[in-house]
């Protein structure tokens, strides 16, 4: 069995793997962590894992990696699309793939790792076509409302909190009620890093703004009622 | 070089320009967090010097009718030279911003 600790603080991104890896039967999911801390435990916990984790745990990975050696885990890093692969293998990382990364690779790589080679997905791939197989822009899209999406758009275009509230017809309380959940469903903060998110994953941006448009078109042209 | 970033960058490559009295050529972003950006421009800045700057945000990058724009305080960190490119790779920390709509004036802190 092989046994994966996945690594990540970003709660959406966790899931899609999970998801990817789930369907595998000789592959089970034994932890989850946040935060380095958590992934520091689990590594203690699970020992002879593979531990997929983020690039975000990048100030940690010296730690990572000593700790992982002396626990029998195999690492691999989600880099981003613009890193080299370099400063990770060199530091000890075994596996590097990139956010793009379709369910074919990550097995790929996670099953290559754990027999202790290295494994690097091709960089130039994850930078051509980011769109084609996003699937944490794609399963966040589909976790959002219609009304989410349409705020996440509103607010890639500059809108503040008080302009939506007017536009959706409710008020700015409830606004922040819906960013708040949305902040959640994506593992984002703040509103800077909301739109930063949308526009990497183009295809959160294009739903969004379709969602907002067919909103905007519902209230130009509301349906007539019938006499009853 | 030590790595003390926790945020979460993304690779987004935006055209940016600097305001006020900072007489450098737009530039680009070459990653952005919610702390932080790096920018490739064509000069050097001062470290520690503070810089107030926009960063477009380009209608069909987000699907919209109209550009947007994240107007920034922030403050120079470190300058890289980039002989092979000609151009100097500035790390910002991000200290105040506020998104901007295309032909909106100067809006609302966030």
């Amino acid at each position: 069995m092989l046994k994966i600790i996945l690594a990540d603080n970003q709660a959406i991104f966790r899931a899609g793997i999970a998801k990817v890896l789930a369907v595998e039967d000789d592959v089970r999911i034994v932890a989850q962590a946040q935060t380095v801390e958590q992934a520091m435990v689990s590594i203690e916990k699970f020992r002879g894992s593979v531990m997929i984790f983020a690039s975000s745990f990048l100030p940690e990975t010296a730690r990572l990696v000593t700790l992982a050696r002396e626990s029998g885990i195999q690492l691999v890093v989600i880099a981003e699309s613009s890193e080299s692969p370099d400063r990770y293998l060199s530091a000890g990382v075994l596996g590097v793939i990139y956010r793009s990364v379709d369910s074919a690779e990550l097995l790929r790589c996670v099953r290559r790792v754990s027999e202790g080679l290295a494994y690097s997905q091709d960089s130039r791939n994850a930078a051509q076509n980011p769109d084609s197989d996003d699937f944490v822009g794609a399963r966040v899209r589909d976790r959002l409302t219609p009304k989410e999406l349409k705020i996440v758009a509103l607010i890639v275009q500059g809108y503040k909190n008080k302009e939506i509230a007017g536009l959706l017809g409710t008020t700015e309380q409830v606004v922040k009620n819906y960013l708040r959940n949305v902040y959640d469903k994506i593992g984002v903060s703040d509103r800077l890093e909301l739109a930063l998110f949308t526009i990497h994953h183009r295809i959160l941006a294009e739903a969004a703004a379709a969602s907002a448009a067919a909103m905007q078109q519902a209230q130009a042209n509301p349906p007539t009622g019938t006499a009853g | 070089m030590e790595d003390f970033r926790t945020g979460r960058r993304f690779p987004v490559h935006l055209p940016m320009k600097f305001l006020g009295n900072q007489n450098i050529p737009p530039g680009s972003t070459a990653n952005i967090s919610a702390a932080g950006v790096y920018l490739w421009v064509d000069g050097g800045l001062p470290v520690d010097s503070a810089i107030e700057f926009e960063i477009e945000i380009p209608a069909e990058s987000i699907g919209a009718e109209h550009d947007a724009k994240l107007h920034c305080h922030g403050r120079v960190l470190r300058c890289d030279s980039d002989q092979e490119h000609g151009r100097t790779g500035v790390a910002c920390v991000i200290e105040k911003y506020e998104f901007v709509r295309a032909g909106e004036g100067e809006g609302q802190p966030c």
